[in-house]
């Protein structure tokens, strides 16, 4: 195992599991989640709604228990972190929500937004806050004549660029982006987009990003994770996933994007649709392969039913898949 | 549902002890000796231990809240010595009376509520303003001063509602006691001289109480029917092709009600409990004239009764309030089941 | 106006209070056409579809123009005359499922009343039988057992189907479609536009997208109007105006999208600026200040749309350019012949 600082990732989550202690039958909404992020790269966090993707938003935020597992950040173990410890890590690590409106005090300025971070975690005096307030608003494209407006008299994009600037302002490690663009107009999407990246190379930052827009996750992220009812089904580098997809979950998913480039063509190079049935339940089955009920390739396997397949049932260089038959569904034209 | 039934209740209980020690200590820390009271100021100390032992003073705090609290669990509610009777007794006899006035001035309110508001949330532009108007005076008006306009305009100036004389004119007998509303048991009984002589006694003290809840109601359910009336469902429901009216009774109404179910409940309360300025200036024989002359008395019996007895009021209603809003609103029958 | 017209906007104005939010729109929808209109926030796309039912709220008016659905102008219509139009020949699915549907009613009981406002004799059991016939035809599974729950027992997915639904009740000309899919995830987003691609194809009804993603647009759609400012700034057939988008913005728009395969380290296009406040809109085209192509002429006078291109199909597009290249082209014929 390798401990030079350099290789050793910024984040490590490992076999994260969270059930909640209301539900009496202790069902997990997460189920052995693993990852790391490392420095400089964005991992991206992608499913249907209820997979799990908030909910590991907010685990790695410690914005609540985890019911087993570890989330480590460089040396600190957050998950026993607590009190005032959590508190003095917190500016290590940082979170941007997608709605800008609800997570800005609209009676705070501007400038006292991205000031508050570094006063809440007892970073500089006031002078050196100020400047450093400053400066993050003016890399993000926020000049002085920003500085004395409300939250309400910016535009969606301006707000969510304080939202960033909030974020950035105590110099995290790791930036947690639970759907920043989704809320935005595409023509302002892009511009946060490379703000995002700018600031990224910059820093040198980890981002985590919970996205659901696969266009974004395909030019924005470096690695994937597809979650699936709490559990990862295939992770690998976007690159690897997009045009090589494993998991017929993420085949049919990837292939339910809509795209533009489908409007112009005039032969197959697009790549083809499947639509998914049904929905996915409200949780997992006893036993057997958590997708089989919606497979589009076959649900009546007896070795799906029967047992679920490991994490990495296929593994090829990085990219694992929790397949038993992987790679037997392709869209249509392939993608990439 | 049972268990959550259950739960309930236990939290009911919960509440009902608490405040029943809240208004014991109370009672028991503020200035005065009751038995020095009842004595009279001439008696010599011996006399007034002598007292202060009879009514068990002398116990302490702990051992007088026990003796209360299972002495009023078996009916024992105490003797008040200002009324000379048993306090149960008295609750008994008076209780009915304020109840009769409530429950009209109840109506008057929620349905005056539900019409001025349905108005002024169909068509703002033309009824908000006097909606608006009428419920800011009734918020700002105090009860007994209006109850004295309404005896000077309409009993002594115009004669169509008789004076300050109680529940029934003197010279007619009450109705057999069935339930205790003189209205219904004239009607019972086919008595319809005494109902409608009940009935116009009933009408200026009902409107007097009912004056202030009303514009609470009015103000709360003006809100939350505007605030449906420009739901995203409104907009659907008209794209059917729904009359603006329809839309508006049908779903509108029904939405907007439901949070105010929730408050007419301890609204309903607050006009047993709160009537004794409108009683007084009636001559309205129920709980908040005993109450006016216990707390001059320093009645400890009356008044802890009444305290207990206005916690229960405010628990079981409550209580009744949740059954019903689970009753109209889908959302909550099956959050309730599992909660 | 052609039989095979089902519904015709002309000259639309649509203003609240002093504010001009639509400003002179013409769209045309043919029978059985998918007709998208792709705008971003405030562009006025929800505004033109709230308009065209005739439910703009309070202080909302249709200032000038028609509005003419199978040859009746609505615009103009007295209230008890428009519901009648409403729900039958004209009707909608709104934006968001999860508040779309009163939440104290039963579905059945919403479904029944978009069947009975418009066919007054039917029987409650021919109004359940019929209901129950709607949900099959959007897919909803197990329709008459589903019939008696509340809206909170769907999912999003399922409450809008349950609003196309009502919204097909009386095989309505044309179903207004709103944003149906924003807040759906992409497998979800996926069964729903199956469904409006099938009271296409099954029941000729046209249908108008009205929604923010160029994705959706593009792969449902014939026919594109991309609006700015209250206007529409382009139209042309979907593969056209995709392929060879002839306004500044329609390219700027197309340019900002991360699209599959783009290349990862080049940055994306965006558009600099905000749109402008359509209560103080300054002279000339409203785009031309964020516009990298404009000239002096942008700012004096607002382009009307010009045809684009020979190819026929009707591709036009409101921009000074598009114009001069079509003089220019004009000249060229006119010398050729």
């Amino acid at each position: 195992m390798m401990t030079d600082t350099a290789t050793r990732p910024v984040l490590s989550v490992h076999g994260l599991k969270k059930s909640y202690s209301s539900r009496s039958d202790g069902y997990a909404v997460l189920d052995g989640i693993s990852f790391d992020v490392h420095r400089g790269e964005t991992l991206g966090v992608v499913g249907e709604s209820g997979c799990g993707k908030s909910t590991l938003a907010r685990a790695i935020m410690r914005l609540g228990d985890v019911t087993a597992g570890s989330i480590t950040l460089g040396d600190e173990e957050l998950t026993e972190a607590a009190g005032g410890r959590l508190r003095r890590l917190r500016h290590r690590f940082q979170m941007v929500f997608q709605d800008p409106f609800g997570s800005l005090d609209p009676r705070m300025t501007v400038l006292q937004l991205v000031e508050q971070p570094l006063a809440v975690h007892q970073l500089g005096d006031r002078t050196e806050r100020h400047a450093r307030a400053i400066e993050i608003l003016s890399q993000l494209g926020l000049d002085e004549s920003f500085h004395d407006r409300v939250p309400s008299r910016l535009s969606g994009g301006q707000r969510q660029r304080v939202a960033i600037a909030r974020a950035l302002v105590t110099r995290p490690e790791l930036i947690v982006l639970d759907e920043p663009v989704s809320a935005l107009d595409v023509s302002v999407q892009a511009q946060v987009l490379n703000l995002l990246r700018e600031e990224q190379e910059r820093l040198d930052l980890a981002y985590i990003f919970i996205v659901h827009d696969l266009s974004v996750a395909e030019y924005f992220c470096d690695r994937i994770v597809v979650l699936y009812l709490g559990r990862v089904v295939e992770s690998g580098t976007a690159q690897e996933l997009f045009s090589n997809p494993q998991h017929p979950y993420t085949v049919s998913l990837f292939s339910a994007a809509p795209d533009p480039r489908r409007a112009v063509s005039t032969d197959d190079s697009a790549p083809g649709r499947i639509v998914l049935h049904g929905e996915p339940q409200a949780r997992r089955p006893e036993q057997g392969c958590p997708f089989a009920s919606r497979c589009p390739v076959r649900h009546d396997r007896p070795l799906c039913v029967e047992k679920a397949p490991a994490p990495d049932a296929y593994s090829v260089d990085g990219h694992n898949a929790a397949c038993h038959f992987p790679g037997e569904l392709k869209a249509a034209g392939g993608r990439g | 549902m049972t268990r959550y039934l259950f739960g309930r209740l236990l939290g009911v209980v919960q509440t009902l002890v608490l405040a029943s020690i809240l208004a014991f200590v109370v009672l028991r820390v503020v200035p005065g000796d009751p038995a020095r009271l009842i004595a009279g100021p001439l008696a010599d100390k011996s006399t007034v231990n002598a007292v202060r032992e009879q009514l068990g003073l002398n116990q302490n705090i702990v051992q007088q809240y026990l003796h209360y609290i299972t002495g009023f669990v078996s009916g024992d509610w105490g003797f008040s010595y200002s009324a000379g009777q048993s306090v149960a007794g008295l609750f008994a006899q008076k209780l009915p009376a304020t109840l009769e006035l409530a429950l009209f001035a109840f109506v008057i309110a929620v349905v005056g509520a539900i019409v001025f508001a349905t108005f002024a949330s169909y068509r703002p532009s033309v009824f908000s303003g006097v909606s608006k108007g009428l419920s800011l005076i009734g918020l700002g008006t105090p009860q007994f001063w209006l109850s004295l306009v309404l005896l000077l305009v309409f009993s002594s100036a115009l004669g169509v509602f008789p004076g300050p004389s109680g529940r029934l004119s003197s010279y007619l007998t009450p109705p057999p006691t069935i339930t205790g509303l003189y209205t219904v048991d004239s009607l019972l009984t086919g008595n319809l001289v005494d109902f409608s002589d009940a009935l116009a006694h009933l009408v200026l003290p009902a409107f007097a109480l009912a004056f202030l809840p009303w514009a609470f109601l009015t103000r709360l359910l003006t809100a939350n029917l505007t605030e449906s009336a420009t739901a995203p469902y409104t907009v659907v429901v008209r794209s059917k092709g729904v009359s603006p009216w329809l839309t508006h009774i049908r779903h509108v109404l029904h939405n907007g009600l439901l949070p105010t179910i929730a408050s007419s409940g301890l609204v309903f309360a607050s006009l047993i409990t709160g009537s004794v300025l409108v009683e007084e200036t009636f001559d309205w024989p129920g709980i908040g004239q005993i109450l006016v002359l216990a707390i001059q008395r320093q009645d400890f019996a009356v008044v802890q009764a009444f305290v207990l007895l206005s916690a229960v009021l405010y628990t079981i209603l409550n209580l009744v309030v949740d059954i019903v809003s689970g009753g109209v609103d889908p959302r909550l029958r099956l959050t309730g089941a599992t909660r | 106006m052609t039989i095979d017209t089902v519904l015709e906007v002309t000259d639309l104005h649509v203003a609240y209070g002093q504010t001009e939010i639509v400003r002179g729109l013409d769209l045309r929808i043919g029978r059985g056409e998918k007709v998208g209109v792709v705008g971003e926030s405030g562009s006025g796309k929800s505004t033109l579809a709230l308009a065209v039912l005739g439910l703009l709220g309070r202080g909302g008016r249709i200032s000038a123009g028609r509005v003419s659905v199978l040859s009746t102008d609505i615009a103009r219509l007295p209230q008890r005359r428009l519901d009648a139009v409403r729900g039958k020949d004209l009707s909608l699915v709104f934006q968001d499922p999860l508040t779309s549907l009163d939440p104290v009613k039963t579905i059945g009981a919403q479904i029944r009343e978009a069947i009975r406002t418009h066919q007054r004799r039917l029987t409650r059991s021919q109004q359940d039988a019929r209901a129950v016939e709607l949900l099959t035809a959007v897919g909803v599974a197990e329709p008459a057992h589903r019939l008696g729950q509340y809206p909170h027992e769907f999912s999003g997915g399922m409450r809008q189907r349950v609003l196309i639904a009502i919204a097909i009740a009386n095989n309505p000309a044309v179903v207004i479609a709103d944003e149906p899919t924003t807040a759906l995830d992409v497998t979800t987003q996926a069964q729903v536009m199956e469904v409006f691609d099938g009271l296409v194809r099954d029941l000729g009804i046209s249908v108008v997208l009205i929604t923010h993603d160029l994705g959706v647009v593009a792969e449902f759609c014939d026919r594109v109007n991309v609006m700015y400012a209250g206007r529409i700034v382009e139209t042309g057939p979907t593969g056209e105006l995709f392929s060879h988008p002839a306004h500044p913005y329609t390219q700027a728009l197309l340019a900002s999208l991360p699209l599959p395969g783009r290349d990862r380290s080049a940055p994306l296009r965006w558009i600099p600026g905000a749109p402008p406040s359509l209560a103080t809109l300054p002279p000339g085209c409203p785009y031309a200040p964020r516009c990298a192509a404009a000239h002096e002429t942008c700012r004096t006078g607002e382009p009307a749309l010009a045809t684009v291109g020979t190819r026929p199909g009707g591709h036009s597009a409101a921009c000074v350019l598009v114009d001069e290249n079509r003089q220019a082209l004009d000249t060229e014929e006119s010398n050729d012949d």
